[in-house]
């Protein structure tokens, strides 16, 4: 579906698409940015994009975050696309690496965000289909939870312990090894 | 669900649990999982789900985690291996482990057992791993330190620990002291968990299934040739009493690689007898007494390389892999003497073949080994794996090509690892939650 549609791209890269928050705001992004959602790219592809694409689940606030990662990410898939066929491996090489470094640099400070922007990123990740940027919100909530205990889990992400005091006593036992 | 929304950070608890396997696939620990499990209700029932827990495990679908792949000449280096080891007392050279494509351990590439298991004081320093079951591997370690008066008599003490590269556990057993052996050699092996050997005071917990309970070893004596029975419990850390003489290691040798196949309180080993036409025989270990039964000839006559392990209904079977057919034979009604021939097919799968394979290695397969469930993992030399179904007498490729680790390498064989998560959860966690 993807080299299908990449014979294509140059022609497709002055299209704009409008994206419109669930508050009404509207961001005009080009298709190349906005088809790194699979949830859109499939509506591009049905061709029904035209009047602008309501995202309903996302508010103005959290669309720009996303559509400032996706436009970061097109850019780099791009430049990988132009690069692998114009320079020699050598140079490849150094351009790649260098794209690859500015990319980790962006997605680390991307994900400097509060703890309920991070969930609403992860969630129009979902909506929207991102892959990369699911793949990066979920791996830092992820990461968050490693060494802890379940009494700091639920202190860094309030979660209400509703389990009985035997029931967690019961857990304990059955899995001692979890804990040590 | 409501109780725990509300406040900002909140939003986890309440994230929709297809998300919640987005993250939680990520974790990359069972350890922290179980962790997760115990922080509250919602999740504590995610986790004994297993649609959900399939869905965070989704490559996992036979239950195959990797191999550790290890050395089969018997202490080639073992002088200069304990020379090296007395002057490195950090983690330097722990055994490796190999992922199978999917595995919820990491992806093909090698891993070091430390990744898993800690090892700060270098206990698993070239360590060989020697069988695996229930997700426990036994190695036999390579001593610390030696003195010269043992050494010039080689190794005659057995150092041997059981690790769980799943839940990070380490069980290092006392020294095994084989008296009047040149060099002691390990021929024979049980893992028994505690459903095995159904104890723990009586109390059945599900989890017995996953708890190591006790090891059996055979070991031979070089001098005499005879191999003895070893028996060590988890509960008391120690080798219990004396060995007791279970084969003659000059007329029989042990079939399967000496993994035993653990049934209905015993352990039972199936040896070739070679002065008498390659005969098949029993012999059973009693696990709660240790008591080793007399050998027993089995009417059992068959080529290449017979299995002996438990089928898909329990009952003891012993099937052969050829290379164009399988044979099964069945022990009826719990009757020692009487096995019969259950089932002959031919395998729909031809031999995977590469071509850049020599042709010699074409057709012989590596290794059987027992796998869960009336199942059976068949490694051919071309890097193929496979997993018989004996009852559906159908044979699944896992892997088509593995690494070439250890299938070219004349002295490299392979301990498959495997455990299936989604029962391991189920069997800790499953009934926990006493109500709504």
């Amino acid at each position: 579906m993807a080299s299908a549609g990449s014979g294509d791209e140059k022609a497709a890269a002055a299209a704009m698409i409008t994206l419109i928050s669930s508050d009404n705001e509207k961001f005009e992004v080009t298709e190349a940015t906005a088809t790194l959602s699979q949830t859109i790219r499939h509506m591009i592809e049905d061709g029904c994009t035209d009047g602008g694409v309501p995202l309903p689940n996302v508010t103005s606030k959290i669309l720009a975050r996303v559509i400032e990662y996706c436009k970061k990410h097109a850019t780099a898939a791009a430049g990988e696309e132009g690069s692998s066929s114009s320079f020699s491996d050598a140079a490849f090489l150094e351009v790649d690496r260098a794209f690859l470094e500015e990319l980790e640099e962006f997605d680390d400070a991307f994900l400097e965000v509060d703890r309920a922007t991070l969930f609403d990123l992860i969630l129009a990740a979902n909506y929207l289909d991102i892959k990369g940027l699911l793949n990066l919100t979920c791996q830092k909530v992820a990461d968050s939870v490693k060494g802890k205990t379940p009494e700091q889990i639920r202190e860094m992400y309030n979660i209400v312990n509703d389990l009985t005091p035997e029931e967690e006593a019961e857990i304990r036992r059955e899995t001692q090894w979890a804990f040590e | 669900m409501a109780a725990a929304a509300g406040i900002d950070g909140g939003i986890l608890a309440g994230l929709p649990d297809d998300i919640l396997v987005e993250v939680f696939s990520r974790v990359g620990s069972v350890k922290i999982l179980f962790r997760l499990a115990a922080t509250c209700r919602r999740w504590l029932r995610l986790f004994t789900d297993p649609a959900f827990l399939r869905k965070l495990y989704p490559g996992h679908g036979k239950g195959l985690l990797g191999f550790f792949p290890r050395q089969t000449k018997p202490f080639m280096d073992y002088l200069r291996m304990v020379k090296i080891r007395t002057a490195r007392h950090t983690s330097v050279s722990p055994p490796t482990f190999v992922p199978a494509p999917g595995s919820p351990l990491g992806s093909t590439e090698e891993r070091a057992l430390t990744a898993f298991v800690s090892d700060d004081d270098g206990t698993f320093n070239y360590a060989k791993p020697l069988a695996a079951r229930r997700g426990f591997v036994l190695m036999h370690l390579v001593p610390r330190s030696f003195d010269l008066d043992r050494m010039t008599m080689r190794a005659t003490v057995h150092r041997l620990a059981l690790c769980n590269p799943i839940t990070g556990d380490r069980h290092v057993l006392p020294p095994l002291d084989c008296p009047d052996s040149r060099v002691a050699i390990v021929k024979g092996y049980a893992i028994v968990t505690a459903a095995d050997a159904g104890d723990l005071n009586g109390r059945r917990s599900p989890s017995a299934r996953f708890t190591f309970s006790q090891l059996l070893i055979i070991a031979n004596r070089q001098r005499t040739q005879e191999q003895y029975l070893h028996s060590y419990s988890a509960a008391t850390r120690s080798w219990r009493g004396a060995p007791t003489m279970c084969t003659d290691g000059w007329r029989f040798s042990m079939a399967g690689q000496g993994i035993a196949a653990v049934h209905r309180g015993a352990a039972h080993w199936l040896c070739f007898d070679h002065e008498d036409d390659h005969n098949l025989y029993k012999f059973s270990a009693d696990l709660c007494t240790a008591c080793v039964s007399p050998r027993l000839k089995l009417p059992v006559r068959t080529g290449g390389t017979p299995l002996l392990h438990v089928s898909g209904d329990g009952k003891l079977s012993i099937t052969c892999v050829c290379a164009q057919h399988v044979a099964v034979w069945t022990q009826q009604d719990e009757e020692e003497g009487a096995w019969l021939r259950t089932q002959q097919f031919r395998l729909a799968m031809v031999m995977p073949t590469n071509p850049n394979d020599p042709p010699d290695s074409r057709r012989c397969f590596e290794d059987c080994h027992e796998f869960d469930r009336g199942s059976m993992l068949v490694v051919y030399r071309t890097g193929g794996v496979f997993v018989l179904d004996i009852e559906k007498e159908a044979m699944e490729k896992v892997i088509d090509s593995f690494p070439s680790l250890f299938t070219h390498k004349q002295h490299w064989r392979c301990v498959p690892y495997e455990m299936d998560l989604v029962e391991f959860f189920m069997c800790h966690l499953g009934g926990l939650l006493r109500r709504g």
